[in-house]
């Protein structure tokens, strides 16, 4: 919710938000580089803006890194989709029935406030050390998620909403098209989002614990031949990837239910 | 009270007005609706026999939980009744049948991610209309309460007031054939309320459609109604039925007249004695 407000604020407001955002992260890296350069750090360990600058640079004809970007993104997507179509699936299932919501929800919720990084190991132990690990564990992160926000999403749709179609002599299909779906939207929305963004950490997270290849496991190499500035340099590849998702997801949100611009 | 006023009592003989204009059109026999709750079987409405002749304009008014609300949803078969039936022209209505009769509810009930003209054509578009034609004739409806301009905007951009108008037009758009107005004004500030009660009585009583009104405002009971259905609660049931003779399209001096004062002194102590439920306020 908060994102909504701050990307609808008034553009003077937007742009002095912006320049103080800037602000930070320029000083932050002054302080970085000042504090190698004064010698108050060790180089090796956090390297430098410059180093890590140079670093990214290097990336463009790295095939190493190049291949492990492409593996990266092909995996998260994979397991996005995966886990996306069965939280859909079981959410809606679930939203639209009220006894089954009754027996399953609880232990899904159980799951979603579990750690899922505490089943990755189970996963090694089905999948063995392979790119199918990652996707399961993955999918199966990424199905909770977009599960219990499907459900929420279901539930958004007004009681008072439903007896106006039935009053206006809506047919179930209608009444799913044209009421129960629109009111779900933004909980699907919230769904799509929440299932990326923890597609792309579990992702991450088992290619780093498990060597299989992929940006997380060239990170893990990187940082233990202390390469620091490789392996930051990964990460900031990583949050540009994040952050570019990010956008686009919100424009095409807002776009969708721009009805809701002024509630 | 004398002559101008005239109250009969429930389940009287059809009233001179009906055998008049030829009989009922609406026939409520002995409706009764119960529903079951944790704590058991809970009866909304008793026992209601009601009469309603072609082109009437019926007020019911009673207090919080006389069951006038599951009453009129059972008129339009949004909830179908435990006992009893509702005819239209010797027809029983079960089913919501909007070309037979059309809701406007209190909330307004506009969905939030459709336009107004979409709101108003919403249903045209369940009865399978073409868009073309939905959205001309939903533009024409707009265009009777001052909304053309609001055509393309979402229903969060406009007051109470225009909400309840575009829901009035959507409920004309099915051109039905009774309309059912569950409290329409209710949500509304006193002067929108006031206002917007003119400009509807204009517009709602030359329809010639059968019009049944909820209100908790006395005024607005005797000010549009042919008869004002008087409901008492626990359970609910009709304590009386009155007449307001005075021709209809009413102007506004019609509240200055003694039918009217009468009359309405005459619902408030009627409210005033009512024990079964929370006496009405004045207004």
């Amino acid at each position: 919710m908060k994102r909504r407000i701050v990307m609808r604020a008034s553009s003077p407001l937007r742009t002095r938000a912006a320049l103080i955002r800037c602000v930070v992260v320029v000083a932050a890296l002054i302080v970085w580089a000042g504090a190698v350069r004064l010698g108050f750090v060790d180089p090796v360990f956090v390297s430098s803006p410059g180093d890590v600058g140079r670093a990214l640079a290097g990336f463009t004809r790295d095939a190493e890194v190049l291949s492990a970007l492409v593996v990266t993104v092909r995996t998260i997507l994979i397991a996005f989709v995966i886990g996306t179509v069965a939280g859909l699936v079981v959410g809606t299932v679930l939203g639209l029935s009220r006894t089954l919501k009754d027996a399953y929800m609880p232990p899904i919720l159980f799951l979603l406030s579990t750690p899922k990084s505490m089943f990755l190991p189970l996963f090694v132990l089905s999948f063995g050390i392979t790119t199918q690990t990652a996707i399961a564990f993955g999918a199966f992160t990424v199905f909770f998620y977009v599960c219990v926000n499907i459900v929420g999403g279901v539930e958004l749709v007004e009681a008072h909403h439903l007896r106006l179609a039935r009053a206006f002599g809506a047919s179930r299909l209608s009444t799913f098209r044209h009421v129960v779906f629109p009111a779900s939207l933004p909980g699907f929305f919230a769904a799509l989002w929440h299932g990326m963004t923890h597609a792309v950490s579990s992702i991450l997270l088992a290619q780093l614990f498990v060597a299989i290849g992929g940006l997380g496991t060239l990170i893990s190499v990187y940082s233990t031949s202390l390469q620091t500035d490789k392996a930051l340099a990964l990460t900031v590849v990583i949050s540009v990837i994040a952050v570019a998702l990010a956008a686009l997801w919100s424009i095409t949100e807002r776009r969708l239910t721009s009805w809701r611009a002024n509630q | 009270m004398n002559g101008k006023a005239q109250s009969t009592a429930y389940k009287a003989e059809p009233s001179a007005q009906n055998s008049e204009q030829g009989g009922a059109a609406l026939t409520i026999k002995g409706v009764g609706v119960d529903y079951s709750t944790a704590e058991g079987t809970f009866t909304a409405v008793e026992r209601v026999d009601l009469d309603i002749a072609a082109g009437e304009f019926v007020s019911i008014i009673g207090p919080s939980g006389c069951g006038k609300s599951t009453l009129l949803h059972s008129i339009g078969g949004l909830i179908p009744p435990t006992r009893g039936e509702v005819e239209f022209r010797g027809e029983v209505i079960g089913e919501p049948h909007p070309d037979r009769a059309a809701f406007v509810f209190q909330d307004y009930s506009l969905l939030p991610w459709k336009t107004t003209l979409d709101n108003v054509a919403l249903g045209l578009q369940f009865k399978g209309v073409s868009k073309g034609e939905r959205r001309a004739r939903a533009r024409d409806l707009l265009r009777t309460v001052r909304l053309e301009a609001f055509a393309n905007s979402y229903p969060a951009e406009l007051s109470g007031g225009m909400q309840q108008r575009a829901a009035v037009v959507r409920a004309l758009a099915m051109d039905p054939d009774i309309l059912l107005l569950d409290e329409p004004f209710g949500a509304l500030d006193e002067h929108s309320r006031r206002q917007l009660g003119v400009e509807m009585a204009e517009l709602l009583t030359t329809t010639g459609k059968i019009l049944i009104l909820i209100t908790h405002s006395l005024d607005e009971a005797v000010f549009w109604g042919d008869r004002v259905v008087v409901m008492g609660a626990s359970p609910g049931h009709v304590k009386e039925v009155m007449e307001i003779s005075a021709p209809r399209p009413r102007a506004v001096d019609f509240m200055l007249t003694d039918e009217f004062v009468d009359a309405r002194r005459h619902l408030l102590e009627l409210s005033r004695h009512d024990l079964d439920g929370e006496p009405e306020p004045a207004e």
